[in-house]
């Protein structure tokens, strides 16, 4: 699984980086990141769902690997 | 057209449900759901007849559902604040002003700000005395209104000397107001919305001074307050921001950022006392230099004593469809923040405070929800937490707060927020006179352990 942020629907309320901690991080104004690659180990898909379906804007989108 | 589906729900005048509202929050909501189940139909003054909800696919629903389907309260704090309050704002405008507001509160600033918020601490705390009760909230109002004037205005100066001493009682006033209707004839400047306007007309002119200050300086985008955001944000037009617009901008941050968070405060003093052996281990924690527990013991606070009770929307469509209702047009949806944060489906013992809950787990922040949720989720929440996690920790190294028998506090309305009654009653004594704090030098092992208290292992 993948995990990347819409930059653009992204309004900084930071649920991502609270709630999932190793993948998502801050920028330096609070917008929400994705750290490193964005690649998601099975033991943090669990974060990273509950990550997307808390984000507000809808601006976390999580891919499978094809 | 779909047919209107409400929850079962109490008969009284309005009045006289409202009056149980506001005289005793929490139990009467707890009341009326041990009689008509997790949803329940109310008739209370300012929003008239709403749904209440505390079921947490319907909160996420609410919470999720887009400005087409339902907006902000109305009337909302914006009575109070003015229209040009994130309050007020609706749909896109209300988005904009939002983004605009984030980096003040978030990011690299947010951490700029635990030293200030420190050095505030360490001034309040000096006037505490030791070994006899005293009630810590005043003391916890003091450290979050100079920490949110600095954030907002940036530097010190003769305003915000007086500031801190107008807006406690405009606050204070304010927050007993906005729960009661504005009158439609001028009861005069000795009234309460009277004595209100008095205070405002004072604010306006102070953050007028402030505005024309800052614009003199000339070092407007070197600064990184939020009057200096305000002032150089533009519309897409590129007109300015009016000075009124962003007197109530900065009025909202004052106070919203201010008494909930001390009353927080005031309430995770309340806890501790209650739970030594919490409050031993969060000791320990700290002295090492820790902060997981702490974290933990915050959002646990938060849980079992959220300071406000209620936050809402307005159906904006012509039915609203929210998991089992279908709620007209103008029809309020009350989410009952105290009432899901007990269900025991959901945090198992409800009742019991219980940091160790929250210490391997984020909660979902649609069934944790003490600064509501979806888009118009506290601005500040991240600013509150960490503000929450630095005046605790250094309260710990300072203080040994002295465990407690008595029984709980109650709950006191003061309008808004919900306080311990006898506003956080504490005993401290202070730790180790004159040493140094760890971080500035090497301190023997175990030399707290005579000031320990309470609790066995």
């Amino acid at each position: 699984m993948n995990v990347e942020i819409d930059s653009v629907r992204c309004h900084g309320h930071g649920r991502c980086y609270d709630l999932a901690p190793g993948l998502f991080g801050e920028d330096d104004e609070g917008y929400g990141k994705v750290l490193g690659d964005g690649a998601v180990s099975p033991d943090e898909e669990h974060d990273a769902r509950l990550a997307a379906v808390n984000c507000p804007e809808g601006a976390i989108d999580l891919r499978k690997e094809s | 057209m779909t047919t209107v589906t409400l929850p079962p729900g109490p008969s009284a005048p309005r009045f006289v449900q409202g009056a149980y509202a506001l005289a005793t929050p929490l139990r009467g909501m707890r009341r009326l759901r041990a009689r008509y189940g997790d949803a329940f139909t109310v008739n209370v003054p300012i929003f008239g007849r709403a749904v209440v909800i505390s079921d947490s696919a319907e909160i996420k629903q609410l919470f999720t559902a887009g400005p087409d389907l339902v907006g902000n309260l109305e009337p909302n704090l914006g009575r109070v604040l003015g229209p040009g309050s994130l309050f007020a704002l609706t749909g896109e405008e209300h988005r904009k002003q939002r983004k605009l507001l984030v980096p003040p509160f978030h990011g690299r600033r947010l951490a700029a700000y635990e030293k200030i918020i420190e050095e505030e601490t360490v001034r309040e705390l000096a006037s505490w005395p030791q070994g006899r009760a005293f009630a810590t909230l005043p003391s916890m109002m003091r450290v979050t209104l100079g920490a949110i004037l600095r954030a907002v205005f940036g530097a010190d100066g003769d305003e915000l000397a007086r500031l801190r001493e107008l807006l406690p009682s405009a606050v204070t006033l304010g927050s007993r107001l906005a729960v009661l209707p504005i009158p439609h004839t001028d009861l005069g400047r000795w009234s309460p919305w009277g004595r209100f306007w008095v205070m405002r007309r004072e604010y306006d002119a102070i953050v007028e001074r402030l505005i024309d200050k800052a614009v003199r300086g000339g070092d407007l985008d070197e600064r990184e307050d939020v009057l200096a955001l305000l002032l150089q944000s533009r519309y897409d037009d590129g007109s300015a921001m009016s000075h009124d617009q962003i007197a109530d901008q900065l009025l909202t941050l004052l106070s919203a950022g201010h008494e909930t968070t001390a009353t927080t405060l005031a309430w995770a003093v309340e806890r501790l006392r209650r739970h030594p052996t919490v409050l031993r281990e969060l000791v320990e924690e700290a002295d090492a230099g820790g902060s997981a527990l702490r974290q933990a013991t915050i959002v646990e606070v938060q849980r079992t004593r959220p300071v406000i009770d209620l936050v809402g929307r307005q159906v904006k469509a012509d039915r609203f469809q929210l998991g089992r209702w279908t709620l007209p047009k103008g029809y309020m949806a009350l989410v009952g923040i105290s009432l899901i944060h007990d269900d025991e489906s959901l945090f198992p013992d409800a009742r019991a405070f219980d940091p160790s809950r929250f210490l391997d787990a984020r909660p979902d922040l649609y069934q944790w929800i003490p600064f509501g949720g979806g888009t118009r989720r506290c601005i500040g929440a991240a600013f509150a937490n960490m503000e929450m996690d630095v005046v605790l920790r250094t309260l710990l190294r300072d203080f040994t707060l002295v465990p407690t028998t008595e029984r709980a506090e109650r709950w006191h309305s003061r309008g808004i927020a919900n306080a311990p009654a006898k506003g956080g009653r504490a005993v401290v004594r202070r730790r180790v006179p004159g040493e140094r704090p760890p971080d500035e030098g090497p301190r023997p092992s175990g030399a707290y352990a005579d000031l320990q208290t309470g609790g066995t292992r």
